[in-house]
């Protein structure tokens, strides 16, 4: 089971430093609107994963004042101790990152999976309103932790598929058949790897709906640009799916079908969840989906990952933050709260308090409950 | 205050190399400038030299102080293997291998719309006459496993193909040596892909 031991932060969001001792089983991060419990959470999920969930402002994610933040994780798994580590700084305008494992710099591909963590946050109703690419991104944070080959397939796709764009755009010479065999193939694989997960986390989490006292029957569905049931019947799909869009693809100068312009499906009794659910259905929804996407990741590698919950479960009932809280096989949860959860078992409660310093924001730790 | 003219153009020639920023470019600045005169004079003369010494070759396009290059002139190499690169070092590291007993052809890079690199930036018209003359059997394309290189050998490959040579990709997957519990996720997950029979 990967374990948050030890939490270092430097000059990241409102934090000028902080250093934290993780415990396992659930922690509950309690305090007022704007204290910076999130930035917390945001900053696990950035050094596990080497990306923010946060796009917009992204140069906020370092203090004011100061050239670069970084987040350093000691982390447990499988009876070892790691150090993991991610500075972010600005070069010529642009945030950069750097990954270190145990001191090494390291790339990202091979950071992903170490700390394995799912977050529901408040942006994950983004997925619902939003456009696809968010609910891409639903399938690639899992996937990416799961797999170093999907990770590395859909890197080099998305380098595919731009040098295809850039072909057609500059109006280059020949056809794009250099880059559609490697496309197809990356793609295909991409596609199958989604396919793969998405059957799994389907059912997972409209059972969570239900569970979760959402009202109606939430259905959760992969539609891939390329469908098929076969790599073979994908492969296919593609091939004749770039024959017939080559004449619109030359004219508009991008590629208009496969993996980049997948997306999934989320329905209310039968009718898009956008259009057909409250924003309290919407909620419990997305709760459900991430609840589901923990349970699939937990299977697949034998181990739960650390579980994220920013504001997540304040809206559900004591019954019910219950259930999602009494998860079974003993996940190491951080959540965000203004309140105390409702929780059968053991939590431990830190009390963030408005500010950047580490010492003001920790000053006081409650008992256990 | 500024650096005297002298030492503040040194440093930016310096400057403007690979890898080379302000600070590294000061340091070796204040250092050429301790150099004797002689040393100092012999460095220069090395950088003139490479100017007006080093060349490419007008067969392979490889680097080389002569032309024909010593490969290309050199009658125990086998025309009939061609093999084909992206970079003049990647000939360098081919040759370190001393397996093989062919000759080269240096296309000058990779086919990347990105960076405005086409098939015509690249020697590979040069590349269609050499098999065509005749004598060469087998192409072999070594250019590198990145998404530009591959592109650039599927494009070579249909080009060859059809003049009736053999085209062969090079292999790759783990390094020789390495233990399969400390190879990158990445580079397994590639050797794993290219898997083949026993």
């Amino acid at each position: 089971m990967p374990r948050l031991r030890r939490l270092w932060i430097r000059a990241f969001r409102n934090y000028s430093r902080a250093d934290i001792a993780l415990d396992d089983g659930i922690t509950a991060l309690v305090g007022r609107n704007g204290a910076g419990k999130s930035n917390l959470l945001e900053a696990v999920y950035l050094v596990a994963t080497g990306r923010s969930y946060r796009t917009a402002r992204e140069e906020e994610a370092i203090l004011r004042g100061e050239t670069a933040a970084r987040v350093r994780a000691q982390i447990s798994r499988r009876g070892r101790e790691e150090e993991i580590e991610i500075t972010l700084a600005v070069e010529d305008g642009r945030l950069t990152s750097q990954m270190r494992v145990n001191g090494a710099p390291t790339p990202r591909g091979s950071v992903l999976g170490r700390l394995t963590v799912v977050l529901a946050a408040p942006w994950d109703l983004e997925m619902v309103r939003g456009s696809a690419a968010g609910r891409r991104r639903l399938l690639d944070a899992a996937l990416a932790q799961l797999s170093p080959s999907y990770f590395f397939a859909l890197h080099r796709y998305h380098r595919v598929v731009a040098q295809r764009n850039a072909h057609m755009r500059r109006g280059a010479p020949g056809g794009t058949e250099a880059w559609d065999a490697q496309m197809v193939a990356l793609g295909v694989r991409i596609a199958a790897h989604r396919t793969e997960y998405m059957r799994r986390v389907a059912p997972e989490a409209e059972a969570w709906f239900s569970r979760l006292g959402g009202e109606g029957t939430l259905a959760v569905a992969y539609r891939p640009s390329w469908p098929g049931e076969t790599d073979e019947s994908r492969e296919e799909e593609a091939r004749a799916q770039l024959a017939r869009l080559r004449a619109d693809e030359i004219k508009r100068g991008t590629t208009l079908s496969g993996p980049h312009r997948d997306d999934v499906d989320l329905s209310l009794e039968g009718a898009a969840l956008r259009a057909n659910g409250s924003q309290g259905q919407w909620r419990t929804a997305m709760l459900a989906v991430r609840l589901a996407e923990r349970g699939v990741m937990a299977s697949e590698t034998g181990e739960s990952p650390v579980l994220l919950l920013d504001d997540a479960i304040a809206e559900l009932d004591g019954d019910r933050q219950k259930r999602v809280l009494g998860l079974a096989d003993e996940a190491q949860v951080l959540l965000t709260s203004t309140g105390l959860p409702q929780v059968a078992g053991p939590v431990r409660v830190l009390a963030v308090e408005a500010g950047a310093v580490a010492e003001a924001i920790w000053s006081s730790r409650l008992e256990r409950f | 205050m500024d650096y005297p003219v002298p030492l503040a153009r040194l440093i930016d020639e310096l400057s403007k190399m690979p890898t080379v920023g302000p600070k590294t470019a000061q340091r070796m600045a204040f250092y050429v400038m301790r150099l004797t005169t002689e040393e100092a004079q012999s460095l220069a003369d090395a950088i003139l030299g490479v100017k007006a010494g080093m060349r490419y070759c007008s067969v392979c396009f490889g680097i080389t102080d002569t032309d024909p290059c010593a490969i290309c002139s050199n009658p125990a190499r086998s025309g009939a293997v061609l093999c084909v690169v992206e970079d003049p070092r990647d000939v360098i590291a081919l040759e370190r291998t001393r397996e093989f007993r062919g000759r080269y052809h240096v296309l000058g890079g990779a086919i990347s719309p990105l960076d405005g690199v086409g098939p015509d930036d690249l020697k590979i018209a040069e590349l269609l006459s050499r098999v065509r003359e005749g004598g060469v059997t087998e192409v072999i394309v070594a250019t590198n496993p990145r998404v530009e290189g591959e592109a650039t050998a599927f494009y070579l490959a249909r080009l060859l193909k059809p003049l009736g040579v053999r085209v062969t990709r090079i292999a790759h997957g783990l390094p020789v040596g390495g233990d399969l519990e400390y190879a990158d996720e990445v580079t397994l997950a590639r050797a794993l892909e290219g898997r083949r029979d026993l």
